[in-house]
């Protein structure tokens, strides 16, 4: 009854998803340009507020975000059905569960997901950026397990609220859950050793696409392509005051910018995960 | 012995079983009844339903967990199961939505998702996403002195007359404090979202009115306020998508009733892209901007 056609690009922010999404958007189109940053689609994005609307019949605005949890899996799952095409939707949403036994990303329709990872401290200081918050702020966030977008109920955000937590539980909630079939893709390796992350991640995935279609995606998504796009064209998922989106994207950035405090107050925070995931080493020093 | 109250909105007349203390009151032959009753748990052979709702050619059903099932039927006919004893504000905030949304199509009005309010002898709408500002800026202007049709659904008719619908808005709480209201004089929404009805009785236009524009908010990430008037295909199909939940009119099989009557209203109203600077909207600003750019009358 289910088809298994939608692909999750989960990630904390500032780690990727938007880069491998405009590759994904070049990788399956026709045209010799490349795609338009401003054109990756509005139905691709989770939280999107009017996709829900529009599926439920009812306004989000009317309900408690308990109420919208418990029918997103249903939004997706009616997308699914009546989409033709694989459905690639991003998330910054943790995994989690709705109701007892109901996750946010129903198995039931789900391909596979990929989850983009960075180190935590160049995310810090990228998010700082894009927020426009000072970087001693963005630690807390980092670390704060109640950490969500759009949460407030006094106002009317423009996407859906979206649960993150901490930085280690964004990642845990994703590569422990065993009902998604999941990748990491990390960004240092999507920069170092481009070619292989990518064909790796397309093989993931399960498109039929040669290695000179995936050369030529990523040439047209290059990093000095879309900051170019973007300033002289702009990027509508850019922060108002944040300065660019695609601001500079290079690996140890954090070092220019966090001071020895901070540098440890994340590290202890998120040693374990860190470790894991290949950006401490077993003598606790950091890789990138 | 139960009662039945009779109302005026949107150009109809209901008579209801219930109160419905959102609606001003009307005595003529009712358009549309509402009723309490059971309803069917689901529609045969529905078309392209949504999570919630179910549609046919002639029916529509609505679910809200833990609140009601509306069952809308040739849009004449609304009947409301209660999932509790008593009709809410709760059961009207999605009776007064969605289901009146569904009845509009069934009945081949042109629903439109925006508030209205009237600038010279004519009707303009406010129009765009959820979260835009469309019932802000409404509220906005109604402190300045203009008077406003409805908040959230526009109705416009087969003679192309906007309908008002009745006097209350939907308010967030943030923008309650732009606007320097008393919060605590408003009732909310429901119990757990900060979002009041407004009464709006002195400055509501009880009145039909010509269609003049359609301004079609949106928000970008840059800081100024930008102003386009739409042609051709682009200003048709800004009004199509913005239809107040175009996928009932599929679902209804009424693509060929919204079609014609957009084609009638298109060519005889204005219809405006208007982009303010994204994150808190500054309705002081927003509003001068459109007072000047298209030379609004204060």
């Amino acid at each position: 009854m289910y088809k298994k056609n939608v692909i999750w690009l989960a990630s904390y922010p500032k780690s990727g998803n938007t880069w491998f999404r405009v590759f994904l958007t070049n990788l399956l189109s026709d045209s010799d340009k490349p795609a338009n940053i401003n054109d990756l689609a509005e139905s691709s994005i989770s939280s999107s507020r009017k996709v829900f609307d529009d599926y439920t019949g009812i306004a989000s605005s009317d309900l408690t975000s308990e109420e919208i949890d418990k029918l997103r899996p249903e939004v997706y799952k009616k997308q699914s059905e009546e989409s033709k095409d694989l459905l690639f939707k991003k998330a910054h949403d943790k995994y989690y569960f709705v109701d007892d036994d109901k996750a946010l990303f129903p198995s039931e329709i789900s391909k596979c997901a990929i989850y983009f990872a960075r180190n935590p401290l160049d995310v810090l200081v990228s998010f700082a950026y894009h927020s426009s918050k000072p970087v001693n702020e963005m630690t807390k966030v980092l670390n704060d397990s109640k950490y969500a977008f759009c949460y407030k109920n006094n106002r009317l955000h423009n996407q859906l609220r979206q649960l993150l937590g901490t930085w280690s539980e964004h990642i845990n909630s994703w590569t422990q859950q065993t009902q998604i079939p999941i990748q990491v893709v990390r960004y240092e390796d999507m920069i170092n050793d481009t070619f292989s992350t990518f064909r790796s991640a397309v093989d993931f995935i399960g498109l039929n696409k040669d290695d000179n279609q995936i050369q030529d995606a990523i040439q047209k998504s290059e990093f000095s392509v879309l900051a170019k796009q973007e300033k002289e064209d702009g990027f509508r998922e850019k922060m108002i005051k944040s300065t660019a989106f695609f601001r500079k994207g290079k690996i140890g950035d954090w070092r220019n910018h966090l001071d020895e405090k901070m540098k440890n107050e994340i590290i202890n925070n998120h040693k374990e995960i860190m470790m894991k995931f290949g950006y401490l080493n077993s003598n606790n020093e950091l890789i990138y | 012995m139960s009662s039945i109250y009779n109302y005026t909105a949107f150009g109809l007349n209901f008579q209801s079983e219930f109160e419905i203390p959102e609606f001003l009151s009307g005595n003529s032959q009712p358009d549309v009844s509402i009723r309490i009753g059971r309803v069917p748990s689901e529609l045969k052979n529905a078309n392209k339903s949504g999570v919630s709702y179910q549609a046919t050619k002639d029916e529509f059903l609505l679910e809200i967990d833990n609140i009601a099932r509306f069952y809308v039927k040739k849009g004449t006919e609304i009947i409301v199961e209660p999932k509790h004893k008593d009709i809410d504000k709760e059961i009207r905030l999605f009776l007064l939505g969605s289901a009146l949304g569904a009845l509009f199509v069934q009945r081949g009005l042109l629903p439109i998702h925006g508030s209205a309010i009237k600038i010279g002898e004519k009707a303009t709408i406010f129009s765009g996403p959820s979260g835009v500002g469309k019932s802000s800026i409404a509220a906005y202007f109604s402190k300045i002195g203009f008077q406003v049709l409805n908040d959230d659904i526009s109705v416009i008719d087969s003679e192309l007359k906007l309908n008002p619908g009745f006097p209350k808005m939907k308010i967030w709480h943030d923008v309650a404090k732009k606007l320097e209201l008393q919060i605590n004089n408003l009732s909310e929404i429901r119990p757990s979202i900060q979002k009041y009805h407004l009464p709006i009785n002195s400055v509501f236009c009880n009145q039909a009115l010509s269609l003049e524009r359609m301004i079609i908010i949106q928000s970008k990430n840059t800081p100024e306020f930008e102003c386009e008037e739409l042609t051709g295909i682009k200003k048709f199909n800004a009004v199509k998508n913005n239809t107040y939940r175009y996928r009932f009119v599929e679902g209804l099989e009424k693509q060929q009733d919204h079609f014609v009557i957009l084609n009638k209203l298109i060519p005889k109203i204005k219809v405006y892209r208007v982009s303010r600077p994204q994150s808190s909207i500054q309705l002081k600003e927003f509003a001068d901007f459109l007072i000047k750019t298209l030379n609004i009358d204060v």
